[in-house]
């Protein structure tokens, strides 16, 4: 896994390193950028705390995103949601079957499906130092850091994959400015530190006096990359119409490896469009 | 140039992209094979590391794998390994112990041996000693405040509370809230927990809570944290203590049955250690600890209980339940004739 990384790190360095002698321009025509995206994609997790089984959704997302760009600075505020069912991979269409009788002598069989929901949501706040060097040329480049709440909460007959990480982590934008109307931009992070919460090793959260979600949160701990790694790498096209509206797409590709109390991998990908309003 | 860039962009994106959709197996990781002696051995491996009433129950559960490990091979049918599991878990004795096949063909099977009777054991799957609209013909003004807690009036200025599970914390707190006010002037009270199947026992414990005069130690609770049998955790103490703006302290009867089980009986432990709870009905199911879901590889769900809960006084009762100060128990022709015998021996309890 280690060559693949490395080689994607090593064909962005080619390309911002060669991005220093362009004529300037702003990452964004204005100071303010507000916007909102819709889109669709892939969550795929694995448990081992709970489960053997590969889950999948394929949930809607929203977006809602706001960028102010300074001088030196650019800031970032997010809040993303997914929601969508959630199934074993391999066994979809489960189904459970009752049988039901009482005193009376009234007896019913009842079927339905063992389904389960997925909601995920994060809120993220990053501020970026605009690199000097690439300053002046239509490719930019900034480096800065996040802060992220990220919830995972898939809930059905079991609690497969819950988790809450509050993380805190560096993270690397750059931006191709084509001309007045085209532009693309691409974003690594990585989260280095985390306050995170699992679920224990017995799978329950009830304790004396606690709410579920006070037992659920009483558990934090704060942890390193060790326990907590969420590399994210997404990528973006904007068409600017006017200086003041905008559309685009974006992709995000996310990787979790959780080792609290016991394995969980997730790999989340998503497809969004965005529309945005400049001031 | 820049067209140089731009393309060294879109190299970089799409390489990227290929490589980390190809690689799903290698960033998630794999499902062993769905064979029955695969799923044998998982089912039985997720008691082992996490069950934790072993010791409890004095359960030898290599033998027991030993015993049954024969009976599985990869050509097993599905309905033979439902037999298999069904029969090994039955020797567990536990009504938190459930297998939940997911191929729509084969029922869920409850675990627990809920009767010893006439030398019998059994697994009851029907209730036929309690029926809250049986109980509704002695109740008036029966008010039905969330799906769990309702109230009325008794004859005789007594008070019925019916507790069934539990809601979520602000709901419950508002339910009882108004329940003992309107039930505030009567004599005594029935607390009706024959239907209560379950739920969160920090809500169960909040609401005995509003019984309470002093704080009292009802449980301890342990659930386990490692593979090996004595994993677990340290011991947690439950105490019942004053809850709410009121606590309700005059002469109470509990009513419980067979079929009062998990939270049922938590509630039931605290409301024990109160001086003023006469517990009159059937003995209870026997089983205290949480028990989440596991599942195997071929996507069948089945629970288990991970904790070690103990009353005040250090006993399990795990498999047991908890005996009434009055035995009584309805038959199901008490209850076809519109009887409530347990209700009434209740009546007459807080008549003395």
């Amino acid at each position: 896994m280690k060559w693949k990384f490395a080689a994607i790190a090593f064909l962005m360095a080619i390309s911002i390193t060669r991005a220093q002698d362009l004529p300037m321009r702003r990452w964004m025509p204005t100071h303010n950028r507000i916007g909102l995206a819709l889109g669709i994609g892939t969550v795929t997790y694995q448990d081992k705390n709970t489960s053997p089984l590969i889950y999948r959704s394929r949930p809607t997302s929203l977006r809602l995103f706001y960028n102010l760009e300074s001088d030196r600075f650019l800031f970032s505020v997010d809040l993303d949601l997914k929601l969508g069912s959630t199934a074993p991979k391999y066994h979809p269409g489960r189904i459970l079957y009752f049988q039901e009788a009482d005193y009376e002598g009234n007896a019913e069989d009842k079927k339905f499906p063992a389904g389960g929901t997925l909601l995920a949501g994060r809120l993220g706040l990053g501020a970026y130092y605009k690199v000097a060097a690439a300053k002046e040329s239509a490719l930019k480049l900034a480096v800065g850091a996040r802060v992220s709440n990220e919830l995972f909460y898939p809930q059905g007959w079991t609690s497969s994959g819950m988790f809450n990480a509050l993380s805190l982590g560096p993270e690397m934008l750059t931006q191709y400015r084509a001309n007045d109307h085209h532009s693309f931009s691409a974003s690594v992070r990585l989260p280095m530190t985390a306050l995170l919460a699992r679920l224990p090793y017995d799978n329950t959260v009830s304790s004396p006096n606690k709410t579920q979600t006070g037992g659920f949160f009483s558990r934090s701990q704060w942890v390193g990359l060790k326990k907590f790694a969420a590399p994210t790498l997404t990528l973006g096209y904007n068409y600017q119409f006017n200086p003041h509206w905008g559309a685009g797409l974006n992709y995000e590709l996310g990787w979790y490896r959780i080792e609290q109390p016991q394995t969980m991998k997730a790999v989340n990908s998503s497809f969004l469009a965005n529309f945005y309003h400049q001031f | 140039m820049e067209r140089n860039y731009f393309k060294a962009i879109l190299l970089a994106a799409f390489a990227g992209l290929f490589i980390m959709a190809s690689c799903e197996k290698d960033l998630i990781g794999t499902e062993l094979d769905n064979t029955p002696v695969n799923n044998f051995e998982l089912f039985w491996r997720t008691f082992d590391q996490h069950y934790g009433l072993f010791e409890v129950k004095n359960i030898d559960w290599q033998g027991i794998h030993d015993q049954f490990s024969g009976q599985v091979n990869d050509q097993t049918t599905d309905e033979a390994l439902y037999k298999v599991f069904s029969d090994m878990i039955v020797l567990l004795n536990d009504n938190h112990v459930n297998l939940y096949p997911t191929n729509g063909d084969l029922p869920v099977f409850p675990g627990g041996v809920l009767s010893y009777r006439n030398g019998e054991l059994k697994i009851l799957k029907i209730q036929e000693d309690y029926d809250l609209e049986v109980v509704k013909r002695y109740v008036t003004d029966y008010r039905q405040l969330t799906p769990f807690i309702g109230y009325g009036k008794l004859p005789g200025n007594i008070g019925y509370l019916s507790f069934t599970g539990t809601d979520a914390r602000k709901k419950a707190q508002k339910a009882m809230n108004a329940a003992l006010g309107d039930l505030a002037e009567t004599k005594g009270l029935v607390v009706d927990i024959r239907g209560n199947y379950g739920g969160f026992d920090p809500t169960a414990q909040y609401v005995a809570g509003r019984f309470a005069a002093e704080r009292k130690l009802y449980m301890t609770s342990r659930k386990r944290n490692g593979p090996t049998h004595d994993n677990f955790t340290s011991p947690v103490e439950w105490f019942v203590e004053p809850t709410g703006n009121a606590q309700y302290t005059k002469p109470v009867v509990l009513l419980t049955s067979r079929f009062t089980q998990s939270v049922g009986e938590t509630f039931t432990l605290a409301m024990r250690q109160l001086g003023q709870v006469t517990m009159v009905g059937d003995t209870t199911s026997g089983c205290f600890s949480d028990n989440p879901n596991f599942e195997l590889y071929n996507g069948w769900l089945f629970s288990l209980s991970v904790g070690d809960y103990r009353a005040a006084d250090g006993q399990s009762y795990e498999g047991i339940g908890i005996a009434p100060d009055v035995f009584i128990r309805n038959t199901r022709e008490d209850l076809l004739a519109g009887k409530d015998l347990t209700l009434e021996k209740a009546m007459e309890v807080l008549d003395r």
